[in-house]
């Protein structure tokens, strides 16, 4: 029989593991954010009993080691939950990706012990929020230009500095930063895990984002703070740092646009089968049909192609351009299928009901961060060329 | 007062006499009297009933093609856990199905559950007749405290396992329980009637058949799910329980003859027109209703 949730079956090739966990998040995400994404997106609200809920679940730093709180789970279902949590809005995945991708990876694979023990327990169960600060107003795709310094003081760093389009700010109780520092006469990028309630550090909300509504942006301002020796990352230097975060969260993204596009498939699908014009469902057209096809057709690349990465992932095989090929083509996909969704919707496409317009604007956010579209492309270009062409050549 | 009893299985009856429990804090005060007694839960896995159904051959298909623990199941395993966290039981699952349904019960390893016994094996096509027979002789062999289980299945919505379950063991049997409660070495069972809701008094060994609208089941944490790989789940072949020659060839009791679709509910009539015109046609609507579906 034709499945046409899952048309090549990928989810019969998961470890049970993995499915067990897919379907406890889906049930989770289905029972508890469904409900709560309309009033989410509209009215600009960040539940804050959501935080713990997902901890509850074990859903933050859910492939992070158990001996640090983690879930001790593989890659591929920590992509499965990103999954379920974007099928209701990218806001909540980008939470969730922020806090287990982009707070607690660092914090495992660069922190000292001292430094894992501190921070790691206390952000897997939500007793602490976390947030990443490595874009900056003017440093966006090139983030190597950053103007964020810190300069050595007794015991420690002085940090001053601006970082803004950071998810989570305003409600993180502790940020990893990315900051320049002068080693041997040369800048070189350093982390640094700073808590917000530090005298000089201001976390300001940023107003009016018409899109990830329902998460919490803001930006991350260092007026001389004083940041203790212990907590900058001992080994770690350059941008593999921050890249090594991202490749984390991209890979998340991939996945989780799945989950988004899967969305907007179903509610599409459901629509034209009941709306009635002419005297016949929608579905009896063929528009509509090859619509439909053709967005089944994307979301099956889209789930072959996160599945694979998370087994390559799992496996320790996988290269960053690997990651910019599927966070590109899912979110790229993602967004087409939204905006078609959209129209199959007609005017109905545009009212908060049926929430696919959420995710189209959504995903524009999620085309954009982490990487935009266009840059990843150019970081394939580069692996095909060889040849780099982010800077100009005019 | 009297105990849920079943006499036979040709026709049930109650004993019980009910009584409207007046609850007071020092008749409910937990005990630990408990420790090592073992609630077991008998489960069954189902098509996912949520997910879109087709008929095609005369048999049903289910757009989810993963089957699912029966919910009402999952309402008695929750209320086990419930009463395992207040008073210190075991609880251990036993579900009949094939190899591959060890998915679905390890979710209820997953959920919190101790231990897990999956019966293979069983006879082509067993019926809820079939179905009491095996488990009747897995109780007898296990020697639980109580069985608690749900009240029917969600893809037939039967509802007989339970009850000739519990006339094979002689049991007392509770039926359509929304809550439950262990105190004085037995279970209080308050159980929803047509019209009222009922307290029984159940002492141990007995059976609790579950409705879902008994509590809401946990869902299982990824924690629980890793930990659920490290917990005991026996596969036992059905002919390998006492007496298992002749249960792995009982012949089912009912044969199912055909499935087919709901039929659609017929169009509404929407009647336009001034305040004389509603009223006639709805006179006219209520004249068609068969008397005793008046007031009913």
């Amino acid at each position: 029989m034709f499945n046409i949730h899952d048309p090549y079956l990928f989810e019969d090739e998961l470890a049970e593991d993995d499915r067990m966990i897919m379907e406890a998040a889906r049930e989770y995400c289905q029972a508890n954010l469904e409900p709560r994404a309309l009033r989410g997106n509209q009215d600009e609200i960040f539940d804050p009993e959501i935080p713990k809920e997902m901890a509850d679940m074990g859903l933050l730093g859910a492939s992070i080691a158990e001996e640090y709180g983690g879930g001790g789970a593989s890659q591929t279902a920590y992509g499965l939950i990103a999954r379920e949590v974007e099928r209701v809005d990218s806001g909540y995945r980008s939470f969730m990706s922020v806090q287990s991708s982009l707070v607690m990876v660092p914090i495992e694979k660069f922190g000292t012990e001292e430094q894992k023990k501190q921070y790691l327990p206390k952000l897997a169960s939500a007793e602490m929020i976390g947030c990443f600060g490595l874009t900056e107003p003017d440093h966006g795709s090139d983030p190597s230009s950053m103007v964020t310094r810190a300069v050595p003081t007794d015991g420690g760093w002085v940090l001053n500095g601006a970082k803004t389009w950071i998810t989570n700010s305003p409600i993180a109780d502790v940020a990893i930063v990315w900051a320049k520092v002068k080693e041997e006469e040369e800048d070189v990028i350093r982390g640094f895990i700073v808590e917000t309630s530090w005298k000089g550090v201001s976390t300001p909300h940023i107003k009016d984002k018409m899109s990830l509504r329902a998460s919490e942006t803001g930006e991350l301002v260092f007026q001389d703070v004083f940041v203790p020796e212990t907590h900058m990352f001992p080994d770690i230097r350059g941008l593999k740092g921050p890249f090594t975060c991202l490749n984390s969260a991209r890979y998340g993204i991939a996945w989780g646009t799945v989950g988004a596009a899967e969305f907007c498939y179903e509610r599409s699908r459901t629509y034209v089968g009941e709306r009635k014009q002419f005297g016949h469902p929608l579905a009896a057209n063929q528009l509509p049909q090859t619509k439909l096809a053709n967005m089944l057709t994307d979301i099956t690349t889209m789930q072959l192609l996160a599945w694979r990465l998370g087994q390559l992932r799992d496996a320790g095989k996988v290269d960053p351009a690997m990651i910019s090929l599927a966070k590109r083509h899912n979110v790229g996909k993602a967004l087409d299928i939204a905006r078609v969704a959209r129209d199959m919707h007609g005017g109905n496409g545009v009212t908060g009901d049926y929430r696919v317009i959420h995710h189209v604007i959504n995903l524009e956010s999620v085309n954009t961060y982490e990487g935009t579209y266009d840059i990843h492309g150019l970081i394939l270009g580069r692996e095909i060329t060889g040849i780099q062409a982010f800077v100009p050549k005019g | 007062m009297q105990h849920a009893r079943v006499l036979n299985s040709g026709k049930i009856q109650n004993e019980w006499t009910s009584i409207w429990h007046i609850q007071t804090e020092a008749f409910f005060l937990y005990s630990d009297m408990s420790q090592d007694r073992t609630i077991l839960v008998c489960a069954k896995e189902t098509p996912d009933t949520y997910s879109d159904l087709s008929f095609s051959g005369g048999s049903v298909q289910f757009s989810n093609p993963r089957p699912v623990l029966n919910a009402y199941d999952a309402s008695a395993l929750e209320e086990a856990l419930v009463l395992s966290e207040a008073h210190g039981f075991r609880v251990h699952v036993v579900m009949i199905g094939p190899e591959k349904a060890s998915e679905t019960l390890r979710k209820a390893l997953a959920m919190g559950a101790d231990e897990a016994t999956l019966l293979t094996d069983a006879p082509k096509d067993a019926d809820s007749a079939v179905i009491a027979k095996i488990l009747a002789a897995f109780v007898e062999q296990f020697g639980p405290d109580a069985v608690i289980m749900g009240r029917q299945s969600q893809d037939t919505d039967v509802g007989l396992a339970g009850g000739m379950l519990a006339d094979h063991l002689q049991w007392p049997w509770t039926t359509n329980a929304i809550g439950i409660r262990f105190e004085q070495e037995a279970f209080w069972v308050k159980r929803q009637g047509d019209s009222a809701q009922e307290w029984i008094d159940s002492p141990m060994p007995c059976l609790i058949t579950c409705s879902n609208n008994l509590n809401d089941p946990r869902i299982p944490t990824l924690k629980g799910i890793m930990a659920s790989k490290k917990k005991p789940m026996h596969i036992v072949a059905i002919d390998s329980l006492p007496g298992g020659d002749a249960l792995s060839t009982l012949a089912p009791s009912t044969t199912i003859e055909s499935l087919t679709p709901m039929p659609e509910r017929a169009a509404g009539e929407l009647v336009e027109g001034d305040l004389e015109t509603l009223v006639e046609a709805l006179m006219k609507g209520l004249g068609s209703i068969p008397e005793t579906g008046v007031g009913s």
